[in-house]
């Protein structure tokens, strides 16, 4: 232990993952919310990737980066919220696994324009076993949807949740945070309170 | 970091330079330590030790209060990598220290639900 982590000890850093296509609104979703501009920054597949960027057919040491944008949430004192954007591309979803591990859990915001955007993000959670929900971002110019129609199309089980959203509107953004912590809950409750490791 | 490669050219392992970030970490890709995700607070344990240059002092700088792994990657400049691979360092010396992720309970969750709620 070092000598000052009694300080420390009460001070928790959890995340969520804001995910979905190239352009659906990731960026503006975070920045709805965030208590500072969104943050960019770069990942590297380096530190990721054992060379299974297949695509492309290369060794896994090229120098390949991806933006990453994030924004921070100080919920109390002690407490911090980071909400990150995946990477826009499915290309790239070799590298969420090290942006993901230990995440509460994950939005996907969906276009109903280009629905299909987001299967790989839908496949990549499930997979992983990840609480997640889908946020139909209304955008304007789009006709709208049942959710309905659009769970059907989409295929998910019946405890992900399929909402709508304007990720420009901070209340908004807001209801779909608190509705992904209550399916957290839920899940966690139904492990018969067993704690869950970070 | 990439601002001279051209956005729409694709990557050429044969024409890519060398990633110029890691010359920072001595080429190193893995980070001393691991389990330091993008997410993780890192404090310094002291003032800003003599001697420490850089890269170091700045991020031994904005570690006087928590900061997070990805924070500290989109202040210094350098890849996430990079910056694990800096930070990982700095704990090994004993500058900063690194705040273990928590255990997430219902009470936890619960917590984290009513403050968004609270936004």
């Amino acid at each position: 232990m070092s000598v000052n982590s009694d300080q420390l000890i009460d001070l928790v850093s959890v995340k969520i993952v804001i995910s979905g296509g190239f352009g659906v609104g990731k960026t503006t979703f975070v920045g709805a919310i965030s208590e500072v501009e969104p943050l960019f920054t770069e990942a590297d597949m380096t530190d990721a990737s054992e060379g299974v960027d297949d695509r492309r057919n290369v060794p896994g040491k090229v120098s390949t980066t991806v933006a990453l944008d994030f924004g921070r949430i100080s919920l109390d004192e002690s407490l911090r919220l980071y909400l990150f954007g995946t990477p826009g591309q499915d290309r790239y979803a070799f590298l969420w696994d090290d942006l993901v591990e230990g995440a509460l859990g994950a939005v996907i915001l969906l276009d109903t324009a280009r629905v299909e955007d987001c299967f790989p993000a839908i496949d990549y959670f499930e997979d992983h076993d990840i609480p997640f929900l889908v946020a139909v971002n209304l955008f304007d110019d789009v006709p709208r949807f049942d959710l309905g129609e659009i769970r059907e199309a989409l295929g998910v089980r019946d405890d992900i949740p399929v909402i709508d959203c304007d990720a420009r509107d901070r209340q908004s953004v807001k209801q779909v945070l608190v509705c992904l912590l209550e399916n957290v809950l839920a899940r966690a409750l139904a492990g018969q309170n067993q704690e869950v490791r970070l | 970091m990439i601002a001279d490669r051209h956005p729409l050219e694709p990557d050429d392992p044969e024409t890519t330079p060398v990633i110029r970030p890691f010359l920072l970490t001595g080429g190193r890709t893995r980070p001393a330590r691991e389990g330091l995700r993008i997410e993780t607070l890192i404090q310094a344990r002291t003032l800003i030790p003599q001697g420490i240059r850089f890269e170091a002092r700045r991020i031994a700088t904005l570690c006087q209060r928590p900061t997070s792994v990805a924070e500290i990657s989109a202040a210094v400049g350098v890849p996430i990598g990079v910056a694990r691979i800096l930070v990982a360092d700095l704990v090994e010396d004993g500058v900063v220290t690194a705040v273990e992720p928590g255990t997430l309970s219902v009470s936890l969750i619960e917590r984290i639900r009513d403050r968004v709620r609270e936004l």
